[in-house]
Order: structure tokens, then sequence, then C-alpha cells
């Protein structure tokens, strides 16, 4: 995820407005080694949740194809949807469960 | 797309790891397992000593379980990480960044999180923070060690002037669009003092625009004109900080850099057809969760009624004048509850947006317009009062009652307070005569504002018709001239070649005349000669005969007749 600096930065800002609403006032320093390791964990999450139903077979044909240069993203996006795997919805989905249960399962 | 002079995906990095990775993965299942299988085990069998380091979705390998589970188990143990290394190469490529966009951009419509989760918090304060908890054991369960009792800063909110200028700030982040939503709403590259002050900002646009979309629900994007579906673009961009900014990262991607209103109708107006399918896709998104949306504007709308939040929406206003700079906003917190903002503004357009906004939600609120005769400038003042409890009981009443003052006040002076719409509000009604008084005042003023604007529309017509008239006066004596210029020209280059004609053919009939004459002489001097010649040989032919010569005249001797000599008798 280091690597890839607008993503990082795209998770970050969803946490960061997780936080303040979970910790409203206070100053961002205050969570700030929660913020790393949410960011971490709904990096992991999201991860799981796109690829955590793929077969081994299917795990590797999706890394042959990402590591294939000649892959076009029509390509690639094709596999998920032959997969049926929703991926914005997938996504989103952990996105949502993750906003729940670090802002509080009642709340959601 | 990938680049063929990188690796797109992190494929130089992983590929032959993984590779190889797998194979040992899959050794070693068939290893552990499958030949166990092939043995005779029984996959049903409970099997509650043997244990694997189980992952994510079982949350470990405690307890009895068979040995079919555990299998399933390892072997999702292994597919484990093949999958982190499937998502760490996914995560660089173009369709990664497109897929946490579209999430976020569904998540917002779909179920506007923040903005509820806010809402809910506020009316019920955290005690103690939420505990964190994660199913994922390969990371390590954070210790949350913050201070649970929640400070009480409303009374210092209550002192609190917050003067957002905007503008300075805009402009310094103007370089990249994704920047300009990042300062309204996102804390992490600012001190503490703006983050919260713009994070505020953002939240409270966050439920503002989640009312103003919801106005565009009803809009058919695919037979909508270019600049609907840019104001469509626009509006998702204000629903949610998060989601904002991650609609900028999508219309980075399909390289659109700059997302203010006008610039996006120009890049939808030259964007390839790929392109505006793209955008489209994702902005049909928002329409087809609609009615979500629509719950979720009204809840909204409901937390606002009953917590007297007119500053959520007036806080838009800050946003979009920061977009556009026209516009100097203050934020003002007197300490008194009953005058909730009071927002300036020199540009009438703006005001105008401003108070129809805050009446079409319902807000109390005073427009004043001052006159600077110094500065010949005007300035709009709007000041927004705290909604009353009893100004919410029966939605009709509170609209005759609200009264909202447009005062329109020339040279206003400085000590002048303006009577407020609360004054009004909060005084009881007399009687009906009183009431129906202010309500005829109250029509009367609607009438005379409406008037007002009426004229100036009328004005601003008529003087955009003068100009077009102007104009295509102008262009009309141009072409008048420049057609007259061009038949003159035209004539004169018609005269001089007839005038080159003529000349050409008059040398041509001299040539002609002379050459007529010249032959004429040469005939005339033929002619004198010939006959000259005919003389004289009559003459040689009188003497030939005078002197017995019979020779026929022609006859040049030698022939029959000229030898005859007829006069010989001997």
């Amino acid at each position: 995820m280091e690597n890839n600096l607008n993503d990082r930065e795209t998770l970050g800002q969803f946490v960061d407005a997780l936080l303040a609403q979970k910790y409203p006032g206070q100053p961002a320093e205050t969570y700030k080694e929660e913020r790393e390791t949410a960011i971490k964990e709904l990096d992991d999450e999201i991860g799981v949740a796109i690829f955590g139903d793929f077969t081994p077979e299917q795990l590797n044909e999706a890394g042959r194809l990402m590591t294939n240069p000649q892959t076009s993203e029509a390509e690639l996006k094709n596999f998920f949807v032959n997969a049926g795997v929703n991926l914005e919805q997938r996504t989103a989905e952990a996105m949502r469960k993750f906003a729940q249960r670090l802002i509080g399962g009642n709340n959601a | 797309m990938p680049n063929p002079n990188s690796a797109p995906f992190g494929g130089s990095i992983y590929e032959t790891v993984n590779n190889e990775k797998y194979e040992e993965a899959e050794k070693d299942i068939n290893r552990r397992y499958n030949v166990e299988d092939e043995a005779g085990y029984d996959d049903d069998e409970v099997v509650s000593s043997f244990s694997i380091n189980n992952d994510f979705e079982t949350g470990g390998a405690a307890g009895e379980r068979t040995r079919g589970e555990k299998r399933a188990a390892g072997e999702r143990t292994l597919n484990r990480e093949m999958i982190n290394q499937r998502w760490e190469e996914f995560k660089h490529s173009t369709l990664a960044k497109v897929v946490l966009t579209g999430a976020l951009v569904t998540l917002a419509v779909g179920a506007p999180i923040l903005t509820i989760l806010n809402y809910r918090n506020k009316q019920k304060p955290k005690e103690e923070p939420a505990p964190y908890t994660s199913e994922a054991p390969e990371i390590e369960q954070p210790e949350i060690t913050l201070d649970t009792e929640v400070e009480d800063t409303s009374a210092e909110e209550e002192k609190q002037v917050n003067v957002y200028t905007g503008i300075e700030k805009f402009d310094e982040t103007v370089d990249g669009s994704f920047k300009q939503y990042d300062d309204i709403g996102m804390n992490g590259s600012k001190t503490k003092e703006e983050g919260d002050q713009y994070g505020k900002v953002s939240k409270n646009a966050m439920v503002a625009t989640d009312a103003l979309l919801h106005e565009y629900m009803d809009t058919d994007l695919e037979n909508a004109t270019v600049e609907q579906k840019a104001k469509a673009m626009e509006m998702s961009c204000y629903k949610q900080a998060s989601s904002a900014a991650a609609f900028l990262i999508s219309v980075q991607a399909e390289g659109f850099k700059d997302m203010d209103y006008l610039r996006a109708v120009e890049k939808i107006e030259n964007a390839s057809e790929e392109e505006r399918n793209a955008i489209l896709g994702m902005l049909k998104g928002y329409f087809d969760n609609a009615e979500v949306a629509e719950e979720t504007v009204n809840e909204v709308r409901q937390t606002l009624a009953t917590t007297g939040q007119n500053s959520e929406y007036a806080d838009y206003h800050l946003y979009r004048n920061r977009q556009t700079g026209e516009a100097e906003y203050k934020n003002i917190k007197t300490g008194n509850e009953e005058k909730v903002l009071t927002f300036k503004y020199k540009e009438s357009t703006t005001v105008t947006r401003t108070t129809r906004f805050l009446e079409k939600c319902g807000n109390i609120f005073q427009m004043v317009e001052i006159y600077d005769e110094e500065t010949e400038e005007t300035t709009y003042e709007i000041t927004v009062y705290k909604y009353e409890e009893n100004d919410k009981k029966d939605p009709e009443a509170e609209k005759k009652n609200m009264g909202n003052d447009y005062t329109d006040v020339q040279e206003l002076d400085e000590e002048t307070t303006p009577q407020t719409t609360e004054d009004q509000n909060t005084e009881p009604i007399k009687n009906l005569e009183e009431q129906k008084a202010q309500d005829d005042n109250k029509a009367a003023e609607d009438q005379t504002e409406k008037e007002r604007q009426a004229a100036e529309e009328e004005a601003a017509r008529k003087a955009a018709e003068e100009a077009e008239r102007a104009k295509l006066e102008e262009e009309q004596r141009k072409a008048a001239e420049e057609a007259a210029a061009k038949a003159a020209a035209e004539k004169e280059e018609a005269q001089r070649k007839a005038a080159e004609e003529a000349a050409a053919r008059q040398a041509e009939e001299e040539a002609l005349r002379k050459a007529q004459e010249e032959a004429d002489r040469k005939a005339e001097e033929e002619k004198a000669h010939a006959e000259e010649m005919s003389i004289n040989d009559e003459a040689r032919d009188a003497e030939d005969w005078a002197n017995g010569d019979f020779a026929l005249p022609g006859d040049q001797g030698g022939d029959g007749l000229s030898n005859l000599n007829l006069n010989n008798n001997s």
C-alpha cells in the first residue's frame, strides 16, 4: 500500500473522516497510531473482500494476468466479472463494515 | 492499462516468487491432506488435536473441528498468502483506483454513513470509545488508550469567532484539484486548527449537499445536457468529503484534472466516448440509489430541524464561495444563541442563491443590502437565526410567521440594528389583525423583492439585447463595407481587363489594316507593272508588224506563225 500513494491517501482520508466522527473535538495526534493501524487493516480487509473467495486456481490466474505487462485493464476487469466478483460492491461493503466497526456498532 | 516500461501490477517483484510459493503451497496441501485422504482418512472425522494456523474467517484454530474443516482452513491459510500477494499486485493497477473510487461513491450514495453516524453520535454522546476489534489476526491489535472524557467545548464554541477567508486557501492549493477538496475536509496535511475548521466545513457541506443532491435525483442523466451532467458531477463532489476526494481521483484517472463546474463542462464536451461513458457510469450509480439517498436526506433534514443547525446549510455556500472566490465569508459565533450565522457577500448572484437555499431549508434569516458611498460597493449581509421550537410545529404557520426580512437599506447606519426576524417570531401575535398586517407586510415585501428582481432581470435582459443588437449592427456594417470593397475591386479589375482587351483588339485591327494596305499596295503595283508591260508589248508588236514580223502578240518567236512572212511574193 505504501507504494501506492493515491490509494493510501484515499483510504487515509476515509479513515480520517471516521476517526473524526469517533473522537469529535480531539486532535488527530491523539489517535495517530490508531489511524495508521486502521488504514492497514482497511487495506487488508478490502484485499480479502476482493480475493477472499477465489480458488487457488483463480488466484493463480489473477496473478498471471496482473504480472503480465500485456494484460489490458479490460482483460483484468473481465476476469473479475467472469469470476462473479463485483469489485466496487465488495470494496464498498468491506469499507462499510469497517466503518461500522470503527465507529460503533449501534451507530450504523 | 499496463505500462510496458514498468511493472504495472508489481509483476516484476512478485511474479517469480508467487509462482514458486503457489507451487510449494499446492504440494504442501497435497502432501498433508490429499495423500491422507487417499489413505482413507475421513473428512468428517473430528480431529481436535490437529491444529492449523487458521486465518481471517474462523478467527483462530482452537476448538474441535472436522478434518474437512481443518483442511479447508489450511487451504485458506495458504490461499491467504496468495490473496495478500494478489491484492498487493492489484493495488498498483488503474483498475484498483477506479474500484476504490467507485466503492467510495457507492458507499456515499447507498449510506452516507458519516453523516448519519455523526448525527447519532451527537444524540448519544460516547462515554468511552468503542473497543477496536479486528477479525484479522495478522494485524496486531492496537491498544486504544484514548482519553474517554470528551471535552465539552460548547461554551467555548459560543465565543468562538471563526473567520473563513477561504479564498487565500483556495489559491494556495489551486494547482491540484484534489487538494481543493482535500483542504476543505481532510485533516491529515493540515494543522490542528485548520483541520478542525476544514473538517467542520466539510461535514457541514456533506449534509447540505446530501439535500441538494436529492434535487438532481430526478434528472435523467442519459438524456441530460452537458451542463446537467457537469452539474451532477459537481454535486457528486460535494456529496461527502470522502466521496468528493474519491470522485476526483476517478475523474483524474479519466483525465479530468480540474473539477469546478465550468471546467467540467469543457472537459465533458471534449471527452472521448470512452471517457464519457466512464463518467456517466459512475454518475448513474447515484441515480440508481436514489431511494436510499432520499431516506437519508430526509433523516438529515429532520436532524437539522431538531437541532437547529442552520449553519450546516450555510456552510455549503462557504464552499461555493471558496471555489468561485467571489465572496467574503464570515462565520461568526456571537455568543448570542439566537444569532447563528452572519455572512457577507459582495456578489448579488451568490446572495440570491443563498437566500433561496436558506428559505428552502426553512431557515429564519435576514438579508440586508448595504451600499457604501465611498467605495460604491454593495455588501449583502445575511444573518441566520436559530430555529425555534415553536416555529416548527406547523410548517405553514411557520412559513407565515417566519417573515424572512429582505431589507433593502441604502446607506445603512452602522449603529442601526435591523430588527431581527427572531424578534418578529418570538413576539406573540396579539390578535388576528396584527397577524394579518404582518402577513400583508410580508407579502408586500415579497412582492417588492420580486418586482425588484424582475426589474433587475429585465434591465439585464435589455442590456444584453442592446449589446447583441449593437454587435449585430456592427457585424452587418462590416459585412456591407467588405462587400462594397469587394465589388469595387471586382469592378476595377473588370474595367482593367476590358481596357486591356480593347487595346489588344485595337492593335490587332491596326495590324490587320496595315497588312491589308500593304497587300493592296503591292497588288496595285503589280497591276501597274502588268499594264506597263502590256503597253510595251503592244508597241513592240506594232513595230514588228510594221517591219513585217507578223508574229502574234505573245508569240515568243520560234513557233509556227512567228516565222510566217505574209509579204514574201517570191
